[in-house]
């Protein structure tokens, strides 16, 4: 692993604004054979994925158990992709500089909102119903779907609308300085931005407001979807931190991501000089702060469980981390090794890594450490939903059994899977043919307002607080 | 940041040091109403003592009451010094600067009063020593590790040594300010305080890298200091109580009360010490951004926690809730509390020029303090007169006078105490506001200049 300053060649910035617009606009977005190849095989496999979906649904709605490895996909993409507009919106809300060239790859993300949509009406429909089961929605016969839908949807709008609004003045900079395909597009797009003074104050207040909106909405559809599909198909199972932890740990695996995805535009994309070592640190400080609150809401809701002996909580934990305490032999016991999986790499190893300043200190050390804590929270998506929706009880106060045979992911499975991660990388990567990975309006503002001055016998960063 | 008054070190020493030279009426008249609250609270304290718990609302099976209520809110204002000092340390925000050392000392003075109310609660103090004691010795029995009751003081006491610790080494080179610029007696202790310092940059060295390690190592004693407190109550299984929300809920009001008081403490601090040069408008708007994210945090858990009650439907615990939203006082108390808590202030402070005006910021944060006590309330008081599942063992509790006594009491002893260290040391650190003043620095954008700040670092890039 390397630390301190090590892998740490990048160039330096651009000097000056047309540079910056220069090199963004153009050198950036170059679409090569490579990346064409690289758009074929990820349309290919995405086409796949709907396909796999659609012949699943064909095999029958009736029985949800045959959903579990759908329904473990489909959330832990949803948990992994969705969050990350979060680094974006919630550094912007903290007014931190050295955020800038990274937001818009975080708000990319975004657009992983209308895949998810159109994968989430098979696993609606595969939802068993509330008939029989604890609810948080007071018996309405159109619950879970109506709602959980509409929170979707309403989760989705936001972030493409959040995304449009933050885009706008480089869509506007594609159509001045820009050429081909993408100018056209840019140019129908960018709606008349000219950067008055007025079009910049509503450009700001609308990404403050939307922003709020798209916390919002990212803490709710957790909120509902972890408990719909995953805690009311639990009988004896009731656990308010449940959707909280589900929340924190969708930012972390989404921060763990985006942190690789740094880390390969960096290496890849020809971006070296935007994505730093400045970032990948106070990205890592972020990546220890969420790993110690995937164990805290963990610890919050498993202590309570393992501490009050009450015999419907004590089936909960064997459900989700022990297993059943039947079978003698814990090599036999699914639930205990999903569990380990997911504390021993989520947590313990991320911690043990991340919390040294010079693996945080690094350009691998944080992508390492993010790699880590993807598989590890699969391991956490995969020991919650495939467990709940292998239950086939329904109602009753107690899980009366703890399902041994889980069994594993067919081929229909494994190509949805395949082709949600396929179908959200291709939009990100088509959107990054228009628009720049990075932030050309942020970064440039950046320039005005962080210089690099002299200062007792090295420099020192000079941070503008205009506001 | 704007309009910042550009100050020499000793306008800095003259301005923030006058409190520990001269006794100005001002300084005075703060003081009374405190103390005399504390007076009245030291006579009903006495009364309860002599006459016994008799004198209190207590009854089976609510046999916690406005003692234990009491005890959580200041446990919660305690966090907020840690949330200030180390939290906005870590990251760096220069706003933090002329607030550190109140929020810190606050969260001392809060910790000790909110210590003395299971004291109090005890009814007869002196049996402690009775049962902590000879206790396991002579009857062979060890109190329960596994139990909260017993984390709880360990990490309460962890967390008060850990606070004073950070308090002291931050007050040092003030101290030795002090000590500079006096004589005699006070020369003499303030010397001793100072512990030899001379501010050599290895001192500096040592004081900056001990309190970024304290500021690190205290975060994990905040946050296990007010979930332990939240177990008390979570870890038995009594409807409404055994919640799986209930630690980072509680954290979360912790921090919203302790950051709200110190809103409360900053306008307190400006208008009778005259801080003006220090404590800006800037300031309170800072801490208001930070109140709305801190305050909506706290609601999401008060729904989830509001939400999760009414998922099983059972009975027990929808006779809690009903109890909290439909029966008097305490649907009354909801409504006050929700309120006080958010609906009034966040919507003002979302406006700019209310996060401005410290008036309106000031009765915004005592409005969120009288919101978060009731918050306590609600939780604690419902769930305890419904605990057991018999409907004939159920009570309801009444406070007494003598026990509202000492609650008020205590606002005035956290009070009485501040303005007492405030005689002593100042309220504003000297050593960081002259800190302040050399990262000042200034950019021109076009034809505007901007504050800006410096920030160290070894790589001489842009972004």
């Amino acid at each position: 692993m390397q630390t301190s300053h090590a892998g740490h060649e990048a160039p330096g910035p651009p000097a000056t604004q047309d540079e910056l617009t220069q090199e963004l606009i153009h050198d950036a977005r170059e679409t090569g054979p490579r990346m064409r190849r690289a758009l074929w095989i990820l349309a290919a496999v995405a086409t796949l994925g709907v396909v796999a979906a659609l012949l699943m649904m064909l095999g029958g709605l009736d029985d949800h158990t045959r959903w579990k490895y759908y329904a473990v996909g489909y959330f832990y993409v949803f948990s992994l992709v969705m969050g990350i507009p979060m680094a974006g919106i919630g550094l912007r809300f903290a007014r931190a500089q050295w955020r800038r060239p990274t937001s818009r790859a975080a708000e990319l993300f975004a657009l992983a909102g209308p895949v998810l949509l159109v994968f989430y009406f098979p696993i609606m429909a595969a939802h068993p119903g509330l008939e029989g089961r604890n609810s948080l929605w007071m018996d309405w016969r159109l619950a879970p779907w109506f709602p959980d839908l509409l929170m979707l949807t309403t989760f989705v709008g936001i972030g493409l609308i959040f995304l449009y609004v933050s885009v706008l003045p480089d869509l506007a900079a594609v159509r001045d300085h820009g050429s081909g395909r993408s100018r056209g597009i840019a140019a129908s797009l960018a709606y008349g931005w000219v950067g008055t003074a007025q079009q910049w104050a509503m450009h700001k207040s609308g990404l403050g407001i939307l922003g709020a909106m798209y916390i919002a909405a990212y803490a709710t559809t957790h909120m509902v979807f972890a408990t719909d599909y995953a805690m009311v198909l639990t009988p004896g199972w009731k656990d308010p931190i449940f959707p909280a932890f589900h929340a924190v740990t969708g930012l972390q695996m989404g921060l763990g991501l985006f942190i690789v995805v740094q880390f390969a535009l960096r290496k890849w994309g020809g971006l070296a000089r935007y994505f730093e070592l400045e970032q990948f640190w106070a990205y890592g400080r972020l990546l220890l702060a969420l790993t110690l609150f995937w164990f805290y809401f963990f610890w919050s809701g498993f202590i309570l469980f393992w501490y009050g002996r009450l015999p419907h909580e004590q089936q909960v934990l064997a459900l989700l981390a022990f297993g059943d305490p039947a079978v003698e032999n814990l090599l036999a016991r699914p639930q205990l090794w999903m569990f380990v999986g997911a504390i021993g790499l989520s947590f313990i190893t991320a911690f043990l890594l991340i919390m040294w300043n010079p693996v945080r200190r690094s350009i691998l050390g944080p992508a390492v450490v993010g790699v880590i804590i993807i598989i590890g929270n699969f391991f956490d998506r995969l020991r919650i939903y495939v467990n709940t929706w292998s239950i086939e009880q329904v109602g009753g106060h107690e899980l009366h059994h703890i399902p041994t045979n889980i069994g594993y992911p067919g081929i229909l499975e494994i190509l949805v899977f395949a082709g949600m991660l396929s179908a959200v990388a291709l939009m990100i990567l088509l959107a990054s043919r228009v628009v720049p990975f990075v932030s050309l309006w942020e970064t440039r503002e950046a320039l005005l307002l962080r210089v690099v001055r002299p200062f007792g016998v090295g420099h020192a960063h000079i941070v503008a607080k205009p506001d | 940041m704007r309009d910042r008054p550009v100050l020499t070190a000793s306008q800095i020493n003259d301005e923030l040091l006058w409190p520990v030279f001269e006794l100005r009426r001002r300084h005075v008249l703060a003081f009374l109403p405190p103390f005399i609250l504390v007076m009245a609270g030291a006579v009903a304290v006495t009364i309860l003592i002599w006459q016994g718990l008799w004198v209190t609302g207590l009854n089976r099976p609510a046999f916690w009451g406005f003692f234990i209520v009491n005890f959580v809110f200041w446990i919660g204002v305690s966090h907020a010094g840690t949330m200030i000092s180390s939290i906005l340390r870590l990251t760096q925000a220069e706003w933090k600067r002329p607030i550190t050392r109140a929020a810190e000392v606050m969260t001392v003075f809060a910790l000790v009063t909110s210590l003395i109310h299971p004291v109090i609660h005890a009814g007869r103090p002196w049996r402690i020593v009775y049962w902590l004691l000879p206790y396991d010795f002579t009857r062979g029995v060890w109190p329960d590790v596994r139990s909260p009751l017993v984390w709880d003081p360990v990490a309460i006491t962890t967390y008060l040594t850990g606070s004073i610790l950070f308090v002291f080494t931050a007050l040092i080179p003030d101290f030795a300010i002090i000590r500079d610029q006096s004589t005699g007696m006070r020369r003499t202790i303030y010397g001793a305080l100072a512990m030899g310092w001379r501010g050599t940059p290895r001192q500096w060295q040592l004081q900056g890298i001990f309190g970024i390690l304290m500021s690190a190592l205290i975060l994990p004693v905040f946050v296990s200091v007010h979930s332990i407190v939240s177990w008390d109550f979570a870890a038995s299984v009594v409807p409404a109580w055994h919640v799986t929300v209930y630690a980072p809920y509680f954290v979360i009001g912790a921090v919203h009360s302790g950051v709200s008081m110190v809103l409360t403490l900053m306008a307190f601090m400006r208008w009778i010490f005259k801080l003006e040069n220090f404590i800006w408008e800037d300031h309170f708007d800072a801490v208001g951004r930070l109140l709305i994210f801190i305050a909506t945090a706290w609601l999401f858990f008060f729904f989830l926690d509001f939400a999760f009650s009414f998922y099983t439907r059972e009975e027990q615990e929808v006779a809690v809730m009903e109890r909290r939203l439909l029966e008097w006082p305490f649907n009354a108390i909801t409504v006050i509390m929700v309120l006080t808590s958010y609906v009034i202030p966040i919507p003002l402070w979302l406006n700019r020029k209310v996060r401005r005006n410290i008036a309106l910021m000031f009765w915004t944060s005592i409005l969120v303090n009288i919101g978060m006590w009731l918050e306590r309330f609600f939780l604690i008081i419902p769930a305890i007169e419904r605990k057991q599942e018999l409907t004939f063992l159920w009570a309801n509790y009444v406070p007494s006078l003598t026990e509202s006594v000492i609650v008020l009491a205590s606002f005035g002893m956290v009070a009485m105490l501040l303005i007492i260290f405030a005689k002593l040391v100042p309220l504003v650190p000297a050593w960081e506001q002259k800190e302040g003043q050399v990262f000042r620095s200034e950019v021109q954008i076009g034809e505007v200049t901007v504050p800006a700040i410096v920030r160290e670092s070894e790589e001489p890039r842009a972004w």
